[in-house]
């Protein structure tokens, strides 16, 4: 189920395209030049269909690193919020 | 008394200690339904901060279900497992939920996840039975393509409603392509992996109430348990340590020495904070919030973590495993200070090494294949591949080898050595390759 942008996401998302930092006009070059051939050989469907409209997407890679722990002591203030 | 009878009274584990800390988890759950089952929580700040309500529901009945044996025995365990349930009935069984499996015939055993709990704990409800009965008849009961721990949560429900009819084929089908059938890397395995293991052992077993057909060993399965303990014990990630201990009680298993420690260290963290903590409960959030908006922040980031300790506690007190919980001790490997001596050298200090050092000599000994696991997965994450074969050879040497991370380590090294055919320049430095009595420090990086 897909969900809508945080605050964070939306103002990364911003700026990359303020910034030019993603060039849609080489990027739809690209595109026109390969697409329709690719296309028709079934080698792209997964990435350029009729029905995909994302064609750039931004990924935050997971690095399979959780945060630290905080320290046990401080934690403890949070026990009376859910012990009642 | 000697000083070994003293050594196991200090470790022996109380049984009404562990109801103690399992009416101190059930009263956690009466606020968590409170607080959450009405709309979950999600931090608007933060969107990957949340949980959704029927999360708290199915994982509040999940407790209650593995408190049942327990309740039996303890009438404050029952009453709180009777209280909770019936504040969680309207959660469970409402007209959303009932639509939601009329339209999704494919997910009805997912939607009725609480009532088929809450109706094993007593609290039938025969009108929501005839529209589970209807949505099985569909030929859309099967029409989601799911993981194999997914398959056997599936057909755990189905056996606990009492309309399994699939002859434990279906199951055991499931269950060889799970992870309980493969070996866990204990140096690349990513926490949904852990997960797919300890949640395929609760269903499996019925949460313990049920001897089932492995698909290997259970020594094998009960290694590689104990090295992903190891590994998240070092992680601090006391939520997977949790489940992961369930796979001793759950699979009958006598405590193995990492099991034990690893127990008590939760144990300890769970009385220095009043809960079993998880990272995700960050202070700096915590204190940015109202004093309104704390106590919900609080209960998402914490419940599913202090549960997981519940069910370790009713695992522990349903199976009798309480009386062989003693710190095994080791006399055959004495040289666990080298060990511990590399894992320091990576600079952190997990909770886990004040209890080492507070046991005597022999029962450090004994964890030698804990320390020895965290060391390889130092080693090995940190490209150190010489201080991997230093410790290899300090295994040979000490009788500390055949478990899942030194096999595995060794199985890096020989693919490294066989690239250094090809690419020379990548070879481990001549003057490193000679045997030291002490694995070597962390100064000969590859990559």
């Amino acid at each position: 189920m897909g969900r809508g942008f945080s605050e964070a996401e939306r103002q990364i998302v911003t700026a990359l395209i303020e910034s030019l930092a993603v060039n849609f006009e080489a990027l739809g070059t690209a595109l026109a030049k390969y697409g329709a051939n690719a296309t028709l050989q079934l080698d792209g469907e997964d990435w350029f269909c009729g029905t995909m409209r994302r064609f750039i997407r931004v990924y935050r890679l997971a690095d399979n690193v959780l945060p630290a722990l905080e320290t046990l002591a401080e934690l403890r203030a949070v026990s009376k919020d859910i012990q009642g | 008394m000697s000083a070994e009878r003293i050594e196991q009274s200090k470790h022996l584990w109380d049984a009404m200690d562990l109801v103690r800390r399992l009416g101190n988890v059930l009263e956690i759950a009466e606020r968590a339904v409170r607080l959450l089952a009405p709309s979950g929580y999600q931090d608007p700040d933060d969107s990957t901060v949340g949980v959704s309500a029927e999360k708290v529901v199915s994982e509040t009945v999940l407790l209650l279900l593995a408190c049942k044996s327990v309740a039996a025995q303890h009438t404050d365990i029952g009453s709180g497992v009777q209280q909770i349930a019936k504040l969680l009935i309207p959660h469970a069984r409402n007209e959303q939920v009932i639509i939601r499996m009329c339209l999704n015939p494919g997910l009805a055993y997912d939607y009725a996840f609480a009532h088929i709990c809450l109706s094993c704990l007593g609290f039938p409800d025969t009108q929501f039975d005839r529209i589970l009965h209807l949505c099985s008849e569909s030929e859309a009961l099967g029409s989601r393509e799911r993981l194999p721990h997914r398959t056997l949560e599936q057909e755990w429900l189905k056996r606990m409603w009492g309309s399994s009819n699939t002859k434990d084929r279906d199951e055991y089908w499931a269950v060889a392509l799970s992870m309980l059938n493969r070996s866990i890397d204990p140096f690349t395995a990513s926490r949904d992996d852990i997960y797919a293991f300890t949640h395929a052992i609760m269903y499996i077993s019925d949460l313990g109430g049920r001897t089932s057909r492995l698909p290997r060993a259970k020594g094998d399965i009960l290694a590689d348990a104990e090295t992903a303990l190891s590994i998240c014990l070092d992680q601090q990630d006391y939520d997977l340590c949790g489940e992961i201990l369930l796979t001793w009680p759950y699979l009958g298993a006598k405590w193995s020495a990492t099991a034990a420690f690893a127990f008590r260290v939760l144990m300890r963290v769970e009385d220095a904070v009043g809960f079993l903590p998880a990272p995700l409960t960050r202070l700096d959030r915590y204190y940015e919030l109202s004093d309104e908006e704390r106590p919900r922040y609080a209960m998402a980031t914490v419940y599913h973590t202090a549960y997981v300790m519940g069910l370790l506690c009713a695992a522990s007190l349903k199976h009798d495993r309480i009386l062989s919980v003693v710190m095994p001790r080791s006399h055959k490997f004495n040289r666990s200070e080298i060990l511990l001596k590399v894992i320091d050298s990576y600079g952190n200090k997990p909770h886990w090494q004040d209890d080492f050092m507070q046991l005597e000599t022999e029962s450090q000994n004994a964890l030698a294949p804990m320390l020895m696991t965290i060391a390889l997965r130092h080693a090995v994450t940190g490209h150190n591949l010489e201080q991997v074969r230093s410790l290899l050879a300090f295994g040979i040497d000490n009788g500390v080898l055949n478990y899942p991370a030194t096999r595995q380590a060794a199985g890096i090294l020989r693919r490294f050595a066989e690239v250094t055919i090809h690419s020379p320049e990548l070879a481990v430095p001549e003057s490193t390759t000679q045997r030291t009595e002490e694995p070597a420090g962390t100064d000969t990086h590859i990559a």
